[in-house]
């Protein structure tokens, strides 16, 4: 997935917590993406509250170990 | 207005012996300032009733309440466990849930989307620490869950107490327990939406409670059920403290050729008893040997209350199965039908309550007691 086709899906579903799962996904490929760490952090982040509300227990778990090793928790 | 000798002088005079009693007065049905004394002094420092376990009934399911001006949030946990928060972010006291939902993850915040489990525990504060960074030394997760209310679950009916000083649910609710016990402990299957109903009423919460504790009105206000249930066949339940209310000794439905089937290993005068306790102060129960239902009261204003009833049955068959949704149907019908001959008379002492020379009334000692009881207590709980 591009940039350009990952920003107009974020601005889609932006709000809309029924696609949490969705969301999820996205900004991990939106991290994915990042140049630097910090940003990499802030977007799993965002990943990691969209899956914790979809209860997407896996990808939970994957992002909590991705953030562990970023520092951010 | 209830600082005063005189009101003291008043509450005192609801607590003398039936014979001399007078009710409670005017002023705690007409004023604002009734309410908030009775949310302190009634519902907030006692256990109270505030929905029901059928208004969650999957694992993930909240309701928020606002309970006489505190918001609450009743949750059902992953393990199908009733507990009751105060629905509020521990983090800036944000509202948590507007909406009667069900979460399949964690509950979150909507304004800094702070996450909490079903069972309170704070899950993800994110950015906390700056961005990307979800954690801070100063935000402690273990002692910044959600704040818990001590809840206990009765027959289905959510009871809180909020200030945590009540004596344990358990010795609150021994008296109802004696009484009827052979219900309380079996399970018991919501009847579903069709077993539920409410009332929105113009009148003060305690005349709905005073109206269901007696029989004395049955042959005038519900001349239906006084045909074959008639006052003479109508007892008072005994005083065994925190209830009271009215039986009957000739329960017989006609539910033609498929009735409910009763709870199993009934105590044997039950096959024709029926009682219907009003568990002090907002909730009341009704038990027959083949169905059970609770009732709530919620005052929203001095003057305003909502009444809601839910039906239960002995077996999940009897609750949820095409085979008896005809019977449920009706029986729900009929019990609407049988309570909304009730709603003239509690709005209409809702509305005699302001003529300046009633002075809370008298009581029949042979018809009122249980009425009285009530009074009593209400006036014990406002004069401690």
């Amino acid at each position: 997935m591009d940039v350009a086709a990952l920003d107009a899906e974020l601005r889609r579903l932006h709000g809309d917590w029924s696609a949490a799962k969705r969301l999820s996904e996205l900004h991990e490929a939106s991290a994915a993406l990042a140049t630097d760490a910090g940003a990499r952090r802030f977007r799993l982040t965002q990943a990691w509250i969209f899956a914790l509300v979809a209860g997407e227990e896996p990808r939970i778990q994957r992002l909590e170990a991705a953030l562990r090793g970023l520092g951010g928790l | 207005m209830f600082a005063t000798p005189a009101f003291a002088a008043e509450l005192e005079a609801v607590m003398r012996p039936v014979e001399r009693a007078r009710g409670l007065p005017n002023a705690l049905y007409a004023s604002p300032e009734a309410l908030a004394l009775e949310r302190d002094k009634v519902f907030h420092s006692g256990w109270a009733s505030i929905g029901f376990g059928a208004d969650i009934p999957a694992p993930g399911d909240v309701a928020p309440i606002d309970w006489l001006g505190a918001p609450l949030l009743m949750a059902r946990d992953r393990d199908g466990e009733v507990r009751v928060f105060e629905n509020v972010c521990r983090h800036r006291g944000m509202i948590l849930v507007e909406e009667r939902r069900n979460f399949g993850g964690v509950i979150r915040c909507p304004y800094h989307s702070w996450c909490y489990s079903l069972d309170g525990k704070l899950r993800a504060t994110p950015h906390v620490g700056g961005p990307g960074v979800n954690r801070h030394e100063a935000i402690d997760p273990a002692a910044t869950g959600l704040t818990e209310v001590r809840s206990a679950l009765f027959m289905d009916v959510v009871f809180v107490n909020l200030d945590g000083k009540a004596p344990d649910f358990a010795d609150w609710s021994a008296g109802l327990r004696a009484q009827i016990g052979d219900f309380a402990d079996r399970p018991i299957f919501h009847g579903g939406p069709e077993s539920g109903f409410a009332f929105d009423l113009n009148t003060n919460w305690k005349l709905v409670v005073e109206n269901n504790a007696e029989s004395y009105h049955l042959p005038w206000v519900h001349p239906g059920l006084s045909a074959y249930s008639r006052l003479e066949d109508h007892y008072h339940l005994p005083e065994r403290g925190g209830f009271s209310g009215q039986g009957t000794s000739v329960y017989a439905p006609d539910y033609g050729a498929l009735p409910f089937p009763d709870f199993p290993a009934l105590d044997g005068r039950w096959a024709t008893a029926a009682e219907y306790p009003c568990f002090f102060p907002n909730t009341f129960f009704a038990v027959h040997r083949d169905h059970v239902w609770a009732g709530h009261l919620a005052p929203r204003a001095h003057d305003r209350t909502v009444e809601r009833i839910e039906i239960y049955y002995t077996t999940e068959e009897a609750a949820r199965s095409d085979r008896f949704a005809a019977l449920r149907a009706e029986n729900a019908k009929r019990w609407r039908s049988v309570l909304a001959e009730d709603v003239f008379v509690t709005e209409g002492m809702q509305r005699g309550r302001g003529a300046p020379g009633f002075a809370g009334g008298v009581f029949s000692p042979a018809m009122d007691a249980p009425t009285h009881a009530f009074h009593a207590w209400i006036a014990a709980r406002l004069a401690a």
